[in-house]
């Protein structure tokens, strides 16, 4: 169902908080620098995900129906 | 008039049985009154395993015995209980088992307070008493979904204004509607079903449940038990939605928050995309600002190791060694050159003598040279010449012909006698 579809969408969340932590991490004074390099070009990549993300996303509007069987089907619905 | 005999027996008086007599009263009263409406207060209410309820009508001076049968007890929206003032409707009826006299109730009224407030109130005291209104029990929603369902009625104003709400403020969101009806019969049972439906099929991320404003009655699905716990059953957190801010159903209490407008919810799920975009950039932007005091902290952990004598020393040796590489560097130079002067003198003096050697020198002085003209060969001596054999005689200045008079070879060398000024000696001739 339609599950799999939304797992392919960046977990925004998930992103947020990885962003979150690579902050955290940056800011701790004992962080090598490799590592701290290596946390900022990771973080700076994230946040250009979501970024891209946020400018293009447009909402999916969908009727979910419970079939016969129990299983779930989702139409296009129109929003007006 | 019959008088009463001695022991007080009427003779002639018609005798009942019992059941004869109860009988006769319950079609007495049935008859007699019919459809009666009692206002009392209920006291000893109780309910029989059976489903019906018994309970004792009162008031300062008498009570009345009252039964509601499970059938009518399960069309009253609340329960009877201690201490309400009611109109009971129903017939009065004796039961014989026990001649007990009483109101078989029907329809029971509350005085005072309408019977939906009364059944809202008995709800909301029964959830309360089991804890599902804790907050602890609260889930938390996600700061931000990707998924959000909407269990309400596809048509209408509510659902319309959280997909407009929804989109405009958060557009990587993906809105299911999960169509039920919000009133009516047959609402409580498509919105329990709903609500389970989407946590089976792990639907969503957040579930909205709710409808636009309506009167009390319009809302009543809100106001269901079994609504209720399937909202607290959900998995997935649940915002409830109903009707206007002033209007709280038990479902707004055992949501995991409450929203006072479907599209408050729709506001309270998801962010604002420019708030997130903002916060991206101050992600961001602290990112680079850690980034840079990071490396600032390494340059002046650098800067001062260099400055010690452990780095200052090596430095220092350093620079005297590229001294003196500039210096074996000039020297180096310096021979280079003495060397290509003297090379180039070398090949001045070189270059005169050769020139001195040159053929054009040795007919200068005056010697000739001479040229066979029919083989183009080189005569060096008298013997390759025979008569009448033209000759072109190479001079410093220039050429001239010439032709073989007589050979004359008396040195056992033969030697040409030319017609000419010049003798051909048979001397050294270079060639070019």
């Amino acid at each position: 169902m339609g599950k799999a579809k939304a797992d392919e969408k960046l977990d925004f969340e998930a992103s947020m908080q990885k962003l979150d932590r690579i902050v955290q991490e940056l800011e701790t004074p004992q962080v090598p620098l490799e590592r701290a390099i290596e946390l900022f070009e990771e973080g700076l990549k994230l946040g250009e995900e979501c970024s891209t993300l946020l400018e293009k996303a447009q909402a999916r509007v969908e009727k979910l129906l419970e079939r016969a069987d129990g299983s779930a089907e989702a139409r296009p619905m129109d929003p007006s | 008039m019959v008088q009463p005999d001695l022991f007080g027996s009427t003779p002639g008086a018609r005798v009942y049985t019992v059941t004869q007599i109860n009988d006769r009263v319950r079609r007495l009263l049935d008859s007699t009154f019919g459809d009666v409406c009692v206002e009392g207060e209920v006291s000893n209410a109780r309910r029989h395993a059976s489903g019906h309820w018994y309970f004792t009508l009162k008031d300062a001076q008498s009570q009345l015995a009252a039964v509601l049968f499970r059938g009518d007890a399960r069309a009253l929206a609340f329960d009877p209980e201690n201490g309400l003032h009611v109109r009971a409707t129903g017939r009065l009826d004796l039961y014989p088992p026990q001649g007990k006299f009483q109101l078989q109730v029907r329809r029971l009224q509350p005085v005072g307070h309408g019977a939906l407030e009364l059944a809202f109130r008995q709800l909301k005291e029964k959830l309360l008493r089991e804890g599902l209104f804790d907050p602890a029990r609260k889930r938390s929603l996600p700061r931000v979904p990707n998924r959000v369902a909407l269990v309400t009625s596809a048509t209408g104003a509510a659902v319309r204004d959280m997909i407009t709400t929804l989109s405009e403020r958060w557009p990587p969101i993906t809105i299911r509607v999960v169509p039920v009806s919000v009133q009516g019969d047959a609402a409580p049972a498509e919105i329990v079903r709903a609500l389970q439906f989407v946590n089976r099929v792990d639907a969503a991320d957040v579930i909205v449940v709710g409808r636009g404003g309506g009167s009390l009655e319009d809302l009543w699905a809100f106001n269901d038990e079994g609504v209720a716990r399937a909202i607290a059953a959900s998995r997935i957190p649940v915002v409830s939605a109903v009707g206007h801010e002033v209007d709280t159903t038990i479902a707004d209490y055992v949501a995991d928050v409450r929203a006072p407008t479907p599209t408050a919810a729709a506001a309270l799920v998801v962010p604002q995309r420019e708030e997130v975009q903002a916060g991206l950039s101050e992600v961001l932007d602290r990112m680079a600002r850690g980034l840079r005091r990071r490396c600032d902290v390494e340059r002046h952990r650098l800067e001062s190791r260099l400055g010690s004598y452990g780095f200052r020393r090596p430095r220092l040796l350093l620079q005297e060694h590229a001294q003196s590489l500039d210096t074996q560097r000039e020297r180096m130079l310096r021979a280079l050159r003495a060397r290509i002067d003297e090379a180039r003198t070398q090949l001045r003096a070189s270059r005169a003598q050769l020139r001195s050697l040159s053929p054009r020198g040795v007919l200068k002085r005056g010697y000739v040279y001479c040229i066979d003209m029919e083989s183009g060969a080189m005569v060096t001596r008298a013997q390759q010449t025979r008569s009448s054999q033209p000759l072109r005689l190479h001079f410093a200045d220039g050429t001239a012909a010439a032709r073989v008079e007589e050979s004359w070879t008396p040195y056992g060398e033969p030697e040409t006698k030319q017609e000419e000024h010049g003798q051909s000696k048979s001397g050294r001739e270079a060639r070019l």
